[in-house]
């Protein structure tokens, strides 16, 4: 049943337009072909922009007006609040005046007297219903105009925007009468701004604008539209395709899929800070200059800046390209520009190339926004997700700057708790660089693209334009700098690996540069840099020649690179990297980070390769060789408190005397190489046989008898010498066990950088240590000197061999690479080195060499004052070539006698 | 719609609504009062100031002979005040309510009858007041107050109708008001209100003939002052005068009340 119909009903005014002193009469339509209907006990709210012709709608409904086309039909009694305190005789109290707006409502004496009781306890005025209305407060007139309108028991209930007057505890009270007279099946018209409102009191609202209707819908459908479309016609201008509707309206971008608003809030908007400033393009003045069907042009001025943008809004297949063009006046610096995209909160999931996440739930107190994702992460694109149920309505977006410049970056980020959505940023800074020049042009720009079926696979495909793959290797060149992926997961953390020059007093890193990158074949990367105030420009070539492996070339050329003191490349490794080794000397990262980085070999690697390794399988084996003749030289730092990742430097440091430079030269040039690491064992592997303990760590054997430790520092273990350098088992080579039972034991060892492994073999015995060491050759090698080594503690004072025996002397002060070898037996077999001291619980130690190599000798060294140490040996120091092949290195016994022992 | 079809509807509209009327009329009244500094004695004491001015004036400085001219006077200016400030207030009455006829959905001319209607009540009430005087001048007044009962309510059915027409008026064209004051002073001058009719030279005398006012004055007077019946002649100018007046306001009114809302 319906209670209020209109059908095609026109409205027209007849206004008095005067102008330059001559009247002119014109027909104003305030409404135009309006048709609706109610149904008895509905609720419906009406809003739109001031001068829609709300209110002569309800004039309509009420009967004052008639149409001046069409029809309406009403049916019922109707009251309401049309005007605040109409009606009212000033100086008559409410007694009285509810009496006579009783009758204006139509109600005959006795029937107000019957509800004189309830109209002035739902007032509640206290004894001013007996004072002069004139007297009344805002409040207290819609308190009584309401009780009144509301006791007349009307069919039709209309109110005119005027509840706005009232506190919350009559706003309260009055929703709570609606309610209760809805029941009784009374219809209800409401107009009004207040969105809140709206809510609380109807499920149906009608947007009006300028006399139609523009939409009859369910709240949800109707409210975000109004905000759309509020506005002067000349700022607000719109295109649609297929299911992607955009909506430009006074500096703010509103885009609409399938009829329903995805970008809630302010939309897109674009911020620019100019002078220290921050101002939004919602405060800007508009102008539509071109609306067609596919493409929008406006121009908007910031007053009082004098900076005026351009934007260009265009639709290319699925993507929306988004350009702003700032003009500045001669002298304005502006320093950020800042795209802003405010989603949905149903937006659940982020991607970038490099990295994923979801947003987590915005805390209630949370005032400000807050980043989700760090800037450095993100890389050009992000692309947001809605849950898969979610998804017809929340389509995909994949959100991304056009050009790299200075200082790009995008952000994810959750907005303040009353605001509750997401929001993507593009940044770009600006710099130092103020255009004194006038008319400078400014013109960063986005692409969104709508409903992309899978974002993470999208985003990787135009992402790899900078990016270089190898079997487990992944380069990606992404704003100025290298960034290392194994396996898909980060090697090197931010700031990944950059250039820096030194000159003119300056660090200029390639970070800061503006750069054309250029992807010549599928494993040929090729980057140009340039920076502003150098005149010089840099190139990298880099290029994917092995598995796992790349060549990174930087060249420079320009008339100021006779100027640069210093260059580098820099690279930063995560923190995961606990070993570092390089030809000579290999150790572990401190775990602690301190205030400055820490150069961990204190000397300059020229030769040879040096790099990281960690203790994850994760983590691969990354080394360095620098390749040419170029001065360049690296070094390893455990970074600082700040960076807290492991770095790796490769210099190339000018000489003072200025060299004539022309062309392009080649400044570094280096190999850097990924490897999968050996699992190494970090549990040491212990076998015992009743007095005896073996316990195998990291490359060396360690003996105990009776649980006290007889070997020391090195204890048990392998040397051997090749091209000039020493490889000892406990620092360059990674262990694996591969067999550990009751007494037995084998391990597996192999070297980083020469093809050589090792196999031990331990057995314990209840009075001795048997091992069995074989060579694996993997490669032809030239070895020149092959050891097993046992070093013990200073606590056993007399020796003897075959021939001889003594005490050991005291250490020597000079600490010699090699140490003093007391007595040395150019026969090995059948014959062994022995200490004694049956004191202290350490017992006899005999030293035998059953098979071996090749000829050897058994030597008795003192060790250096450092190590305070023992050693017994077995050397065979013949140079010769091995080619590749298994072969017994050493296989021997340590017999213990500890008879005497207490 | 005939003539007489339009004035038994606004009829039976103003019929039906009368409760409304009433209601609006003694609050308008009320409201008066209840501002002013003597109350209720403001309907007393105004007329009897006025009396008293008048006397005073035209007993000791306009001499005029005519006996008993203060009361003569008095027995013209009070149904011409009624008339004048009535009329005046009628016209701006829509003007002055607009809120009540953007909120209510009321039969528009409501709005000046009961404006007019309170006028006609300080009327009587002076009227009354004054009462004592003429009876002492003479006493077959009393005899008469049915008859001057009738004058008074064809008297207000012509304003009534003036006062539709003007209040449309004045909705149109925001100046009629200051014309009107004009008019009425104008108008004052060719009633006899001051001087009787016989003063008027005979050239002129044609203009007060129609001046629908100078039949009611001379009604008036004749029944207040001079304690007689009016002539028929002079009682049938006096109806018809009314009937014209109203049916033109009615017709008036019909034909413009629905552009009232939009222009206010």
């Amino acid at each position: 049943m319906e209670s209020i119909r209109l059908d095609n009903v026109w409205e027209i005014y007849r206004v008095k337009f005067i102008i330059d002193g001559k009247t002119k009469w014109d027909n104003i339509w305030a409404l135009k072909d309006i048709s609706f209907s109610v149904a008895r006990g509905e609720a419906v709210g009406i809003i739109g922009p001031n001068g829609a012709g709300k209110s002569t709608l309800l004039k309509l409904i009420a009967g004052m007006l008639a149409p001046d086309r069409g029809e309406i039909t009403v049916e019922g009694r109707v009251s309401g609040l049309l005007e605040l305190g109409a009606g009212f005789e000033p100086e008559l109290t409410g007694h009285d005046n509810i009496y006579l707006c009783g009758s204006l409502f139509g109600l005959s004496k006795a029937e107000i007297e019957k509800k004189y009781d309830s109209i002035v306890k739902f007032a509640s005025l206290g004894k001013f219903i007996y004072a002069p209305v004139k007297c009344y407060s805002q409040g207290m007139f819609v308190r009584l105009a309401f009780s009144i309108a509301v006791h007349i028991e009307p069919d039709i209930f209309l109110i005119d925007d005027t509840l706005a007057v009232g506190d919350e505890n009559f706003q309260r009270k009055c929703f709570k009468k609606v309610f209760e007279i809805r029941e009784k099946g009374v219809t209800f018209v409401f107009v009004t701004h207040d969105i809140g409102m709206l809510r609380k009191l109807c499920s149906r609202v009608i947007f009006l604008k300028d006399g139609r209707i523009i939409k009859d819908s369910n709240i949800d459908t109707v409210v975000p539209l109004y905000s759309q479309f509020s506005g002067n016609r000349n700022e607000i201008a719109s295109f649609k395709k297929g299911d992607l509707h955009i909506v430009f309206n006074a500096g703010r971008l509103f885009l609409n899929w399938k009829d329903r608003l995805i970008t809630p809030h302010y939309g897109g908007y674009v911020s620019i800070e100019v002078e220290r400033n921050w101002y939004n393009s919602f405060q800007a003045q508009w102008e539509v200059t071109k609306s067609e069907e596919d493409n929008i042009e406006v121009i908007g001025n910031f007053y009082p800046l004098l900076i005026t943008q351009v934007w260009r809004l265009s639709l290319n297949g699925g993507s929306l390209k988004w350009i702003v063009e700032n003009r500045v006046k001669e002298g304005t610096s502006i320093q950020q520009v800042c795209f802003n995209l405010m989603l949905d909160k149903g937006y659940i999931s982020w991607k970038s190339y490099t990295a994923r996440g979801e947003f987590p739930s915005i805390p209630e107190d949370m005032r400000n926004w807050y980043p989700v994702a760090s800037g450095g992460l993100l890389g050009k694109f992000v692309g947001v997700e809605a849950h898969e149920t979610d998804k017809q309505k929340l389509p995909s977006v994949v959100f991304g700057y056009d050009e790299d410049s200075y200082f790009s970056q995008t952000n994810i980020l959750n907005s303040d708790y009353l605001t509750n959505c997401r929001i993507l940023q593009y940044i770009m800074k600006c710099g130092e660089t103020s255009p004194s020049v006038g008319g400078f042009f400014l013109t960063p720009s986005v692409t969104i693209k709508f409903n992309v079926p899978d974002a993470a696979s999208y985003i990787e495909k135009i992402s790899t334009e900078y990016t270089l793959l190898s079997k487990r290797m992944k380069l990606l060149f992404q704003q100025g700098k290298l960034l290392l992926l194994y396996n898909n997961r980060f090697i090197t953390q931010f700031p990944h690996a950059f250039t820096a020059i030194h000159i003119n007093d300056r660090w200029y890193y390639s970070t800061m540069a503006s750069w054309h990158v250029d992807k010549i074949e599928d494993n040929y990367l090729y980057v140009m840099l340039k920076w502003v105030g150098v005149s010089f420009t840099q190139h990298w070539h880099i290029r994917v020649i092995e598995d796992d492996s790349f060549v990174w070339e930087v060249e420079e050329e320009g008339s100021h690179t006779s100027a640069v003191i210093e260059r580098r490349i820099e690279f930063l490794f995560c923190k995961e990297y606990l070993r570092y080794f390089c030809e000579y000397e290999t150790g572990d990262f401190p775990s602690i980070f301190t205030e400055y980085p820490q150069d961990m070999l204190q000397c300059c690697i020229r030769r040879g390769e040096f790099g990281l390794r960690g203790e994850l399988k994760s983590i691969p084996v990354v080394s360095f060789k620098v390749i040419g003749d170029n001065r360049s030289f690296g070094k390893i730092f455990n970074s600082d408190i700040f960076q807290r990742g492991r770095s790796v430097v490769i210099y190339n440091v000018s000489p003072e005397e200025k060299e004539n430079v022309n062309g392009r030269l080649t400044y570094f040039k280096i190999k850097v190489s990924l490897k999968d690491a050996y699992n190494i064992e970090n549990v040491p592997s212990v076998i015992t046989n009743k007095r005896v303990k073996f316990v195998f760590d990291k490359g060396r054997g360690r003996i105990f008898w009776d649980d006290r430790e007889i070997t020391k520092h090195l204890s048990f273990y392998t040397s051997m010498r090749a091209g000039g350098r020493w490889y000892d088992s406990f620092s360059s080579a990674s262990w694996r066990d591969t067999y550990n039972k009751n007494s037995n034991m084998e391990v597996n060892g192999e070297w980083d950088y020469i093809p050589l492994g090792q196999k031990w073999s331990i057995e314990v015995l209840p009075g001795a240590v048997l091992f069995k060491i074989i060579l694996i050759v993997q490669k032809d090698i030239e070895v020149e000197r092959l050891q097993t080594n046992v070093m013990l503690s200073e606590k056993y004072k007399k020796w003897h061999s075959f021939s001889q025996k003594g005490i050991f002397p005291e250490f020597r002060p000079d600490i010699d690479s090699d140490w003093e070898i007391i007595v040395s037996d150019n026969d090995y077999k059948g014959k062994c080195v022995a200490v004694d001291e049956v004191k202290e619980g350490f017992p006899e130690v005999n030293f035998y060499v059953d098979k071996a190599f090749s000829a050897g000798r058994l030597n008795i060294v003192n060790s250096d004052l450092y190590h305070r140490a023992r050693l017994l040996q077995w050397v065979d120091d013949r140079q010769e070539r091995i080619k590749v092949g298994e072969y017994l290195y050493c296989e021997g016994k340590i017999i213990f006698n500890g008879d005497n022992i207490k | 719609m005939s003539l007489h079809r339009l004035a038994v509807k606004h009829i039976k509209r103003i019929y039906s609504s009368r409760h409304l009327l009433w209601e609006m009329t003694v609050k308008k009244i009320k409201a008066q009062y209840a501002a002013s500094l003597t109350g209720i004695g403001v309907a007393i004491v105004n007329p009897l100031l006025l009396a008293f001015v008048i006397i005073f004036v035209f007993s000791y400085i306009i001499r005029i002979e005519i006996d008993n001219f203060p009361l003569f006077i008095i027995s013209g200016i009070f149904p011409w005040l009624f008339f004048s400030s009535a009329l005046f207030d009628a016209t701006m009455s829509f003007l002055v309510h607009k809120n009540i006829l953007h909120q209510f959905n009321i039969p528009k001319e409501l709005i000046p009858i009961s404006v007019v209607f309170a006028h006609c009540f300080n009327f009587i009430v002076g009227l009354v007041v004054m009462m004592p005087f003429f009876y002492l001048l003479n006493h077959r007044v009393l005899l008469f107050i049915p008859l001057l009962a009738a004058v008074i309510i064809l008297h207000f059915i012509f304003v009534v109708g003036l006062g539709m027409m003007f209040s449309l008026v004045n909705v149109f064209f925001r100046d009629f008001v200051s014309f009107l004051s004009t008019i009425i002073m104008l108008w004052l001058w060719i009633t006899p209100v001051f001087y009787p009719l016989d003063f008027v030279p005979d050239k002129l005398r044609i203009i007060f003939r129609l001046n629908p006012m100078t039949s009611f004055i001379d009604c008036y007077r004749i029944i207040i002052f001079q304690g007689k019946s009016p002539s028929f002649c002079a009682l049938i100018e006096v109806v018809l005068w009314s009937l014209v007046c109203f049916l033109t306001g009615v017709v008036f009114f019909d034909r413009f009340e629905s552009r009232i809302l939009k222009r206010i």
